[in-house]
């Protein structure tokens, strides 16, 4: 992989002191939503690198845990920049790891989109009565069926059929420790409470 | 992505592991200091189209191998036994349904020409796909416009999460995640990483080979178009 | 930190479709049917679900095997009698169709070794 080179040298040399900078313009009122989705798409990148790292029987399976930040942003983002955080996601991913033109950008282009869409309609319609647990496991398995049926037409014809209830019962374990983890994460993250706007709740 | 062989070693294949890893940057230094990024890209793109739209296989398996060299040139990670048992892996799939005539028959086990070939051609499009794009898509490519600058931006926050010193515990999981978020969101600007570098004067020879692949993998195309009429 | 009502029903609609998914690949027991086509040249294998039209040459020449809606018949065939064709069509695991002057069978097999036997002891 590429930017396996940590530190990039003018970054190394920075002081790397966490203070936030008082009266800088995310300190007050509303978060730059531009901002906000870079950042939450670096961590779809940071994620995904983990993912990769982490051994998995099957080549093609996935935890979707770079798919955290998206649940997180169905309740920062507004739908544009919620789907342009799918797209950074997709097309930074593909370009760190060099598969852009691969099928692998088009699975990942495929899960990313169709569980984004889900959990945003999710949410929408299910406004104070579902929790990120809810959003996160029809997103998940969303996502994992158009995998499967994309793996069908592409790579594995209808053998993938025989994997297609492992990876959706995958997909609906990952989702629900995923919505878990978010639902906890935006209760107590600071960050998040600014994220949205709320630096003092 | 952070190289797992980055990582400290002990073991004895260290020394020849890092001799590697050594042999790779330089690559890929003299392939990056001969193409610009957008030229590989371009260039990636239209031969990727015609590899997968590619209707002959052994015109195809020649490609693949042209992109291999490639990529291997390119000083990108390159890795034959995955790519050997992800393709075996794709024709087994394939294999599960018979289809065609039967070549080889062993108990319940049947390899039949259809799906053989079908596996084959499905395996070396994949792998294929891969090798060109990680030859073609450089990390020096930047992508234009305003959704190009907030991936920028978001590769600057990346490379802050991946300096940052802090610990993430399991015990204090959450705590520790908001205090990463925190700190990458409120970071001190370092100078922009992502600014236009000091553009190196390349020469034409990258234009022209870059050229040169593409027109090879339509000249394939044509000859397997032409192949296929009856 | 509690889950909602439609967390609740989004778990259960999930694990429904798992279900589903499940009994829908596994209980079939792999009985998926196929047309095994005998001919001079060897054998051919096509799945009985995907509609095709295969030209398999025998003693006289080709006999054209149509596989349609699940069954498996001879559109046309070389032979003097024609009995073949007039035989119509077969799509239950065991039968066979065969055209004895051109040397063409068909038959239609499961995935399990038990429908094997039975079609190999025509």
């Amino acid at each position: 992989m590429t930017r396996s080179t940590p530190a990039p040298t003018e970054s190394a040399a920075a002081p790397r002191q966490a203070a936030a900078p008082q009266g800088s313009p995310r300190a007050r009122g509303r978060p730059d939503r531009a901002d906000v989705t870079a950042l939450l798409g670096a961590f779809c990148f940071f994620l995904s690198a983990i993912e990769y790292m982490i051994p998995k029987p099957l080549p093609f399976m996935r935890l979707g845990i770079a798919n955290l930040p998206i649940l997180l942003a169905a309740d920062l983002l507004p739908l544009p920049w919620f789907l342009v955080l799918a797209l950074v996601k997709v097309v930074g991913m593909s370009v760190i790891s060099g598969s852009l033109f691969s099928y692998i950008a088009l699975f990942s282009l495929a899960g990313t989109l169709v569980a984004a869409l889900v959990m945003w309609g999710a949410k929408r319609a299910g406004g104070r009565r579902i929790g990120a647990v809810g959003v996160s496991v029809l997103g998940a398995v969303a996502s994992n069926a158009v995998q499967i049926l994309l793996a069908e037409v592409v790579v594995f014809g209808q053998a993938a059929r025989l994997i297609a209830p492992v990876f959706l019962g995958m997909g609906l374990v990952t989702g629900a420790l995923l919505g878990l983890f978010a639902e906890r994460f935006a209760e107590t993250s600071k960050w998040y409470a600014r994220a949205a706007g709320r630096p003092d709740a | 992505m952070p190289d797992p062989t980055t990582a400290a070693d002990p073991s004895a294949r260290a020394p020849r592991r890092d001799a590697a890893r050594l042999a790779r940057a330089a690559r890929a230094a003299r392939y990056d200091a001969m193409f610009a990024p957008w030229t590989l890209a371009a260039a990636g793109l239209l031969a990727s189209f015609a590899f997968l739209f590619q209707p002959s296989l052994p015109l195809k398996a020649a490609l693949f191998a042209v992109f291999l060299g490639v990529a291997l040139s390119s000083g990108k990670k390159v890795s034959l036994p995955a790519t050997f048992f992800v393709s075996l892996g794709i024709v087994a799939a394939n294999l599960l349904v018979p289809v065609g005539k039967v070549l080889w028959r062993a108990g319940p086990l049947v390899v039949t020409e259809t799906a053989l070939l079908e596996g084959l051609d499905k395996a070396v499009t994949f792998e294929g796909l891969i090798y060109i794009s990680k030859a073609s898509i450089r990390p020096g490519l930047r992508i234009p416009g305003r959704f190009g600058s907030i991936v920028a931006r978001a590769f600057v926050y990346y490379d802050r999460i991946i300096e940052y010193r802090g610990r993430l515990k399991p015990a204090t999981l959450f705590a520790d995640a908001d205090a990463l978020m925190l700190a990458v969101w409120d970071a001190p600007e370092t100078p922009f990483v992502g600014a236009p570098e000091s553009r190196p004067k390349r020469g034409p020879a990258g234009c022209v080979a870059a050229f040169a692949l593409v027109a090879i993998a339509y000249a394939a195309l044509a000859a397997g178009l032409l192949w296929r009429l009856p | 930190m509690r889950l909602k009502i439609l967390d609740w029903l989004a778990l259960v609609l999930c694990a429904g479709i798992v279900a589903l998914a499940s009994v829908a690949v596994y209980s079939k027991g792999g009985s998926e049917l196929r047309v095994v086509v005998s001919g001079e040249a060897g054998e051919w294998i096509y799945p009985l679900g995907e509609d095709r039209v295969v030209a398999v040459k025998g003693t006289l020449g080709d006999t054209v095997v149509e596989i349609h809606d699940g069954a498996v018949h001879f559109a046309s065939s070389p032979c003097p009698n024609q009995t073949c064709v007039a035989a119509g069509s077969v799509s239950q695991p065991g039968q066979w169709l065969a055209c004895l002057p051109n040397a063409v069978f068909v038959r239609v097999e499961g995935t399990t070794p038990d429908d094997s036997i039975d079609a190999g002891a025509y």
